[in-house]
């Protein structure tokens, strides 16, 4: 929360009650959800273009149905980052990414080097550039459920719960999806790795 | 064997990230401001207080509202339902945020969203979106967000073709991101006589204006830029005299293009069809610079086509002569 908040006492509840009529406060839930929406959009798609992009469409959407949320324990942020997840797989498909683990590479590198120069120190600090690189590509390539089911539990900082939440499952049933999803994330990793051996693209 | 995964998953995860852009986080909320009082006719925040005191009575109202309107609907044998008879490179976000590609005859609920590729296009209840074009459907009416000075790719006796002067929507122009919508708006000004003007003198196509394409590097960025508007006191509003002409661009399709005699007020544009003695809006348009829409031909032959302007808040400020669609040569 910032220092000039407005709404500084008032609970989240209350804050999205006084969000379906008044704007000041939906201004409100967005400057406190907004950066942890745009770095699981930035961690996801790795560009700041994309983050920004998936940012605007999440809180226009947000915006729109904010009438029909209901309150659930856990607040509203599953909720915004299931429309961020939403969104982050339909910006994908919007857009396209380069096919090959080459191509999307060559793309991390340019964006690098140009309009995010802190992008490999930041990123180096936890975990090297191609293996980022490589999930990335590797979790592009499975089904939107189970890329949802990834990023929200890995990438927006969310606890189990709270990805459960986001997802619309109970926490055992995340984790099987999960399990699932993080097995076809390694066959997809596997080919990606053969590929990459051989010197061909995993297509 | 996913341990590692997990691992390596976890510290992705924990990997630190780029705080937003300041610039891009006061434009986004300027943007949503703009949203809540200039009217995305969504469920936006109402930005008056009385809503909540005078909340029964709204729902009473509604409900006579919705009765009366169900009513209506019921004697009127065409449907309300909003349907997108033909898409290519279209993305449709449901209400429920499901996210599905747009295909012909797919049923578009209140709250979808419909989002048109660069090189994409899609025609709903009859209005022909082109590239780059954003639109929702609200209370069963299609609402025009954003469009792209992108040309709609089609089908053209070759004569036709040669003498058109152009083809395809009027570019939006991105003006410089401005600061958020004052607080508290004054009040709106009082709707005025939708009386039909005179019908307008030979279309000039040189009376929209022309503003400066988009560039490249700017399609991606989905964030509408706030179209303010002078909000008008009632003592400001004056009517418009809205001028439409239409333009076959094939068997199907046509050109709608319009001109106003001043657009000082005019937040937004709606397309009216009449068809007997029966008008509804088959398209809203939220961009004031737009002058032009294609449309497909309508079922009835005898109905017309009209432009309204409307002024932030909702008053109508005039609407244009009828034209019928016109006969292919």
């Amino acid at each position: 929360m910032t220092q000039d908040d407005p709404h500084p006492a008032v609970d989240e509840r209350e804050l999205v009650e006084q969000a379906r009529v008044d704007i000041d406060a939906f201004a409100e839930l967005y400057r406190r959800y907004l950066p942890r929406i745009h770095a699981f959009a930035w961690r996801r798609t790795g560009s700041t273009e994309a983050a920004e992009d998936v940012c605007s469409a999440t809180f226009e959407a947000a915006f729109r149905s904010i009438d029909s949320y209901q309150w659930r324990k856990g607040g509203i942020g599953p909720w915004l980052f299931r429309i961020a997840g939403n969104q982050t797989v339909a910006h994908y498909r919007r857009e396209g990414r380069p096919a090959t683990a080459r191509g999307q590479a060559a793309i991390a590198h340019l964006s690098e080097r140009t309009d995010q120069g802190d992008l490999s120190e930041m990123l180096a600090e936890a975990v090297p550039d191609y293996e980022i690189s490589n999930l990335r590509s590797a979790l592009d390539k499975l089904s939107p459920r189970y890329q949802q089911a990834i990023a929200l539990r890995y990438l927006a900082d969310l606890d189990p719960a709270e990805a459960a939440r986001a997802m619309g499952l109970a926490k055992p049933a995340l984790a099987v999806v999960l399990s699932r999803a993080l097995k076809a994330l390694r066959r997809e990793l596997d080919r990606l790795s053969e590929a990459t051996t051989m010197g061909g693209d995993p297509q | 064997m996913n341990d590692d995964i997990e691992r390596r998953l976890e510290a992705w995860g924990s990997a630190s990230a780029p705080d937003p852009d300041p610039a891009f986080s006061a434009r986004l909320e300027a943007d949503l401001r703009s949203q809540a009082y200039f009217g995305s006719g969504s469920q936006a925040p109402d930005p008056s207080p009385r809503r909540q005191v005078f909340r029964p009575a709204v729902l009473v109202f509604s409900s006579i509202v919705l009765l009366v309107g169900a009513l209506v609907f019921l004697r009127d044998s065409t449907s309300a339902e909003v349907i997108m008879s033909a898409a290519s490179g279209t993305e449709v976000t449901l209400p429920d945020d499901t996210v599905v590609t747009g295909t012909a005859g797919l049923a578009l609920p209140d709250g979808s969203q419909i989002s048109v590729d660069a090189a994409g296009s899609a025609v709903v209840d009859g209005v022909v979106l082109g590239g780059g074009t954003r639109a929702q459907v609200t209370n069963g009416q299609l609402e025009v967000l954003l469009t792209r000075p992108t040309a709609v790719p089609l089908p053209q006796p070759p004569d036709r073709a040669k003498t058109r002067p152009t083809v395809g929507p009027t570019a939006t122009p991105e003006p410089t991101p401005t600061t958020p919508p004052v607080p508290n708006p004054q009040p709106q000004p009082t709707p005025v006589s939708t009386a039909t003007p005179p019908p307008p003198p030979e279309p000039e196509r040189t009376v929209a204006p022309e503003p400066t394409p988009t560039a490249a590097h700017d399609r991606d960025r989905p964030t509408r830029t706030p179209t303010t508007r002078p909000m008008a006191t009632p003592g400001e509003v004056e009517s418009v005299t809205v001028s439409l002409s239409i333009e076959a661009l094939g068997e199907e399709r046509a050109l709608l293009t319009w001109s106003v005699s001043t657009d000082t007020f005019v937040a937004g544009w709606e397309i009216i069809v009449t068809s007997g003695d029966r008008s509804r809006a088959i398209a809203v348009l939220h961009d004031p610079t737009v002058r032009e829409l294609q449309v497909e031909r309508l079922e009835n032959p005898n109905a017309t086509y009209a432009v309204r302007a409307s002024a932030s808040g909702g008053a109508v400020l005039g609407q244009s002569n009828g034209v019928r669609f016109p006969l292919a040569d």
